[in-house]
């Protein structure tokens, strides 16, 4: 286990760490959008509740 | 059993029950996909045919097994939803089916990343490819269908028929290996005989699983619990959550 090796991925370097970069993005981007979706529905039921229009 | 069931269908119980779950998901997925990784990139032993690129299979078998499970899950709560008429299960069929298509989507993609070193291609019209690929779009359909309604229970139903004439694809993909030559590999890891893996290969891959697993049931959760909110906005537990959260 050389951190070369790790690197380079025995030539495969450019294929692992796009499929493993792909991933990544695909998880995160899944997070920031149920986030943003529970502050958006929050912001709006809040809103609607002061106006008294549920 | 039966009490905790008829509990879960009742908005209230399930928004707070699943609403507590979240952290310790959210904990869970992220220490075995970390985990599960690392271990997968950096310490399990090259394969002797494929060398390092086999590591590709950390990310691209869990994907592929939850697109399909997703599906699975999503055709049970068709079911509860058309048979026995249980509202929750027709908001988590459309929850699941975001990160579902994700799933199918992340699935390809890794496997067509790790076909271009192996085979000498990125796609080729194989039973396994092809399977797939079909269920991504269903999942799109199922999803373009659902959007399409204004009303969220009649959209709800129609997406539910939807999955449930979809569910034939399910067997499709998953025996295509065997009945029909692809050049796709055989199932690694099947649930009655023992692994095609070797041990300190699969550990990490388990761990991988899990976290996908893990991860899923988090962003379906969260989706399921905003959707709910809207849904139920005129309850008066609603009102009393917003007003204890806006303080």
């Amino acid at each position: 286990m050389d951190v070369n090796q790790w690197v380079t991925m025995g030539g495969y370097a450019s294929y692992i760490w796009s499929a493993y970069g792909l991933t990544s993005v695909i998880l995160l981007a899944n997070i920031w959008v149920v986030r943003q979706q529970k502050r958006k529905t929050m912001h709006r039921l809040c809103r609607a509740l002061k106006k008294d229009d549920l | 059993m039966w009490k905790f069931l008829y509990q879960m269908a009742s908005p209230k119980t399930f928004y707070r029950l699943t609403q507590g779950w979240l952290k310790t998901l959210g904990a869970l997925a992220l220490v075995f996909l970390v985990v599960g990784s690392l271990w997968g990139l950096f310490f399990a032993p090259p394969d002797y045919q494929q060398g390092d690129a086999f590591r590709i299979i950390y990310v691209h078998v869990p994907a592929a097994f939850l697109s399909m499970s997703l599906y699975g899950y999503m055709a049970f709560c068709a079911l509860l939803l058309l048979v026995w008429r249980i509202k929750i299960a027709g908001l988590m069929l459309a929850s699941t089916a975001v990160i579902g298509a994700w799933m199918a989507f992340l699935a390809l993609a890794t496997g067509s990343i790790w076909g271009k070193p192996m085979w000498g291609t990125w796609w080729v019209w194989d039973a396994r490819l092809t399977s797939e690929l079909i269920l991504l779009l269903l999942y799109t359909a199922i999803l373009a269908t659902h959007a399409a309604f204004k009303n969220r229970e009649q959209a709800d139903k129609v997406a539910a028929i939807l999955t449930l004439v979809g569910v034939i694809d399910l067997p499709i993909i998953h025996y295509s290996v065997y009945w029909w030559n692809t050049l796709h590999q055989g199932a690694t890891l099947t649930v009655f005989s023992k692994p095609k893996i070797a041990a300190p290969m699969l550990y990490p891959l388990l761990l991988t699983l899990l976290g996908f697993a893990c991860f899923s049931a988090w962003v379906i959760l969260q989706r399921a619990g905003n959707e709910l909110l809207m849904r139920e906005r005129r309850q008066k537990w609603v009102r009393q959550l917003i007003l204890k959260g806006s303080e």
